[in-house]
C-alpha cells in the first residue's frame, strides 16, 4: 500500500470486518462441524467444542476398513476421462464454429448451447434406459458419456470465444505456410487457448468429481462406485459410530478442499476468465 | 491458400475478407470442413442429450412400469392427471421450484454483490475471505448435504439450538414442513453466493477506473460510488448471473434429495425430485416423463425470456 487510506476508507474497512467475520464463521460452520465430528472418539462428543480429545483414529481406521481407495480410483478415472473428452471434443467443435463460417453453423451452436440449461433430471429416465441398452451399466462409460455430453455446451462456447479472439493474421500466416486446418488447430489455436482449457478443465473436473445422482443410478455393483457414494456404501457398516460416518465424509471432502486451497489462484483466475468472456 | 470456405460459398465469404479466387472450384458443393470438426460434439450430444429429450417427450404419452416391455399409449392422460389437479404434489413442486427461483436468486445476487464490493478494495485478509466464501462452490452435494444435515439435526444441531435459544420449540428446521424449504434455501445461498461473488469481482475489474476517479474528485462518498457506478456498470453481469441462477434453480436436485427427499409431507418437493420419485420409486416412468416435459418447457421459457433481457441489458449499458 502506497498512500495512507483516507479516514472515510478506513471507517468503511473497519465496518467491513464487523460484517465479514460473522459471515465467514457461518460459511465455515458446516465444514468445521464435519471435521470436528470426524476427529472425536465417541459418538456422544461429535458436537463437542472442547479442544482436547481430538484423534485421527477414525480417519485411519475408516481408510483401512473400507474400499475408499477404490472409490477414489473410480472417481479419478471418470473425472479424467470426461475432462479429456470435453476438452478434445469441445475444442474441435469450437474451432469448427470459429474458423469456418458455414450454413447451419449458427444452428449448431444454438443446439449445443441449449445443453447449458438442461436439467439432468428432465432426461434421467431415457438416459438410464439408454445406459442399460448400451450395456454401460456399471462401467466407466456410463458416467463419462453423460458427463461429457452435459459439459460440452460450456466447453464449445468458451473455446469458440477464445478462438474468435485470436487475430485473423494468425490463420492467414499459417495458411500461407501451407498448414492444413487440423495442423493450425492443434499446433496454433489450441495452445493459444490455454486459459480456456484451464477454465473448462476446472469446471468439468468439479462437475464430474462431485456428481452424485448419475453415479448413484449407474454404478451399483459394489466395484464401480465413486467417492460421492461413500456415505451410502458405508452407512450400514458404521451405523453405530457417528464419528466414523463423519470420517468417511471428511475423507471425501478433504482432497477437493486441499486441491482448491493449493491451486486457488488457478481456480479463481480460470473461473473469472470464463466469467468475463 | 485462403480459408476453405471461400470455395463453397464464394459470394458470401469473399466479402468477409478473403481475396476473390480466380480459379473455379469443382461444381459439386462439398459440405464445409467445419462439419467435420463439430461432428464429434454433435454425435455425443445426439446420443446423450437430444435422444433422451425426444424419448422423454415421447414416453410422456405412454403408461409403463419400466420393467415389462409393454407400453400402453394413453394419449394426454398423464398431462390431464398432472395439470388437472389429480396430483396435488405436482403443483406443490411447481410452486416450490418457482419459489426457489424467486427467493434464492436475489439472495445469491445480493450476497455475491455485497461480498464482491467489500472484497474488491484494499481490505486486509480479502484473499482469505474470498477463499472462505467461495469454498462451498467446490464441495460436492453429498458432502454439503451431510454437513448441513448435522447443522439442522433435530436433537443437537447448531441451527436447532439457535431456535430453542430464541424460545422456539419443535424438531428444528428440516423436520418441520413450514421451515424445511427455507432451510434448503439457506443451504443454496451458502453454496453459490461465493461463485456469484467471483463473477462480480471479475466484472468489477472491467469497470473503467476513471469513472471512480472523477466521482471521487466530485466528492462522491464510497456508498454513492457503489450505488451510482458499480451497480449500474455491473448490470450485464447481474443479468447473466440471474440467468445462471434461474437455470441453477431448475437444475437443483441433489442436496434437497439427500437432505429431505422432498419431505416432510412434500414440503420441499421440486419437479426434479418428483421425476425421480415417480420414475424410480413409484415405477411410473411415463408419468415422470410428463413432469420432465413440464420442467423442460418451464426451463426453456425462462431461458428465452432471460436471454432477451440479457441482450437488452447489454445494449442499454453501452
Amino acid at each position: 500500500m502506497t498512500a495512507a487510506p483516507s479516514r472515510v476508507a478506513r471507517d468503511r474497512i473497519g465496518w467491513s470486518h464487523l460484517a465479514l467475520v460473522p459471515l465467514a464463521a457461518l460459511w465455515l460452520l458446516p465444514i468445521a462441524l464435519l471435521l470436528n465430528g470426524a476427529l472425536r472418539a465417541d459418538t456422544a462428543d461429535i458436537f463437542s467444542v472442547s479442544p482436547t480429545g481430538l484423534t485421527l483414529d477414525n480417519l485411519i481406521s475408516v481408510w483401512r476398513e473400507t474400499d475408499l481407495l477404490r472409490m477414489f480410483v473410480n472417481s479419478t478415472i471418470v473425472t479424467l476421462g470426461s475432462v479429456v473428452a470435453v476438452v478434445a471434443i469441445g475444442s474441435l467443435a469450437g474451432f469448427g464454429l470459429a474458423y469456418y463460417k458455414f450454413r447451419g453453423s449458427g444452428v449448431v451452436l444454438l443446439v449445443l448451447l441449449s445443453g447449458i440449461m438442461l436439467a439432468p433430471a428432465a432426461i434421467i429416465v431415457p438416459l438410464y434406459e439408454l445406459v442399460v441398452d448400451l450395456g454401460l451399466l456399471n462401467s466407466y462409460g456410463a458416467l463419462v458419456g453423460p458427463y461429457t455430453a452435459l459439459g460440452l455446451a460450456a466447453s464449445v462456447l468458451l473455446y469458440r470465444n477464445a478462438f474468435l479472439a485470436l487475430p485473423v493474421e494468425l490463420r492467414e500466416a499459417a495458411s500461407l505456410d501451407g498448414a492444413g486446418s487440423f495442423r493450425i488447430f492443434a499446433r496454433m489455436y489450441l495452445p493459444l487457448a490455454r486459459t480456456a482449457t484451464v477454465t473448462i478443465a476446472i469446471l468439468q473436473g468439479l462437475a464430474a468429481w462431485n456428481d452424485y445422482i448419475l453415479a448413484l443410478l449407474f454404478m451399483t455393483d459394489g466395484r464401480h462406485e465413486t467417492v460421492q457414494l461413500a456415505f451410502i456404501a458405508f452407512q450400514g457398516q458404521y451405523f453405530s459410530s457417528l464419528p466414523k460416518q463423519f470420517a468417511v465424509m471428511a475423507i471425501v471432502m478433504l482432497p477437493v478442499m486441499i486441491v482448491f486451497l493449493v491451486a486457488q489462484r488457478a481456480f479463481v483466475s480460470g473461473l473469472s476468465a470464463g466469467a468475463v468472456k | 491458400m485462403t480459408v476453405r470456405e471461400s470455395a463453397e460459398a464464394p459470394t458470401a465469404v469473399t466479402a468477409a475478407g478473403a481475396p476473390p479466387r480466380a480459379t473455379p472450384r469443382p461444381k459439386r458443393r462439398r459440405p464445409s470442413p467445419g462439419w467435420l470438426y463439430v461432428a464429434p460434439a454433435l454425435a455425443v450430444f445426439a446420443v446423450f442429450v437430444a435422444y433422451p429429450i425426444v424419448e422423454t417427450i415421447r414416453s410422456s404419452f405412454y403408461d409403463f412400469d419400466g420393467v415389462s416391455p409393454i407400453r400402453d399409449w394413453v394419449g394426454l392422460d398423464n398431462y390431464t392427471e398432472m395439470l388437472g389437479g389429480l396430483d396435488p404434489y405436482f403443483w406443490k413442486a411447481v410452486t416450490n421450484t418457482l419459489l426457489w427461483t424467486v427467493v434464492t436468486v436475489p439472495v445469491q445476487l445480493a450476497l455475491g454483490l455485497g461480498f464482491a464490493v467489500l472484497l474488491d478494495g484494499a481490505l486486509r485478509g480479502k484473499v482469505v475471505y474470498r477463499a472462505v466464501f467461495f469454498l462451498p462452490a467446490v464441495l460436492s452435494s453429498a458432502v454439503i448435504a451431510f454437513a448441513w444435515g448435522w447443522v439442522f439435526n433435530p436433537d443437537e444441531g447448531v441451527a436447532t439450538r439457535v431456535i430453542r435459544a430464541v424460545g422456539g420449540t419443535g424438531q428444528g428446521w428440516l423436520a418441520d414442513p413450514g421451515t424445511a424449504i427455507w432451510a434448503a434455501f439457506g443451504v443454496s445461498a451458502w453454496r453459490y453466493s461465493g461463485l456469484f461473488m467471483l463473477f462480480y469481482l471479475a466484472a468489477i475489474q472491467m469497470i473503467p477506473r476513471d469513472l471512480y476517479e472523477s466521482a471521487t474528485i466530485d466528492g462522491a462518498s464510497w456508498w454513492q460510488r457503489v450505488r451510482r457506478i458499480t451497480v449500474p456498470q455491473l448490470r450485464p453481469m447481474t443479468v447473466l448471473l440471474t440467468l445462471f441462477g434461474v437455470i441453477g434453480a431448475f437444475r437443483e436436485f441433489e442436496v434437497v434429495y439427500i437432505l429431505t427427499r422432498g419431505g416432510p409431507a412434500h414440503a420441499t418437493d421440486l419437479l426434479s425430485i418428483q421425476i425421480f420419485d415417480q420414475a424410480f420409486d413409484l415405477s411410473r416412468p411415463g408419468y415422470a416423463a410428463a413432469i420432465a416435459t413440464a420442467l423442460l418447457v418451464l426451463t426453456a421459457v425462462c431461458a428465452v425470456v432471460l436471454l432477451r433481457l440479457m441482450s437488452w441489458a447489454n445494449r442499454s449499458v453501452q
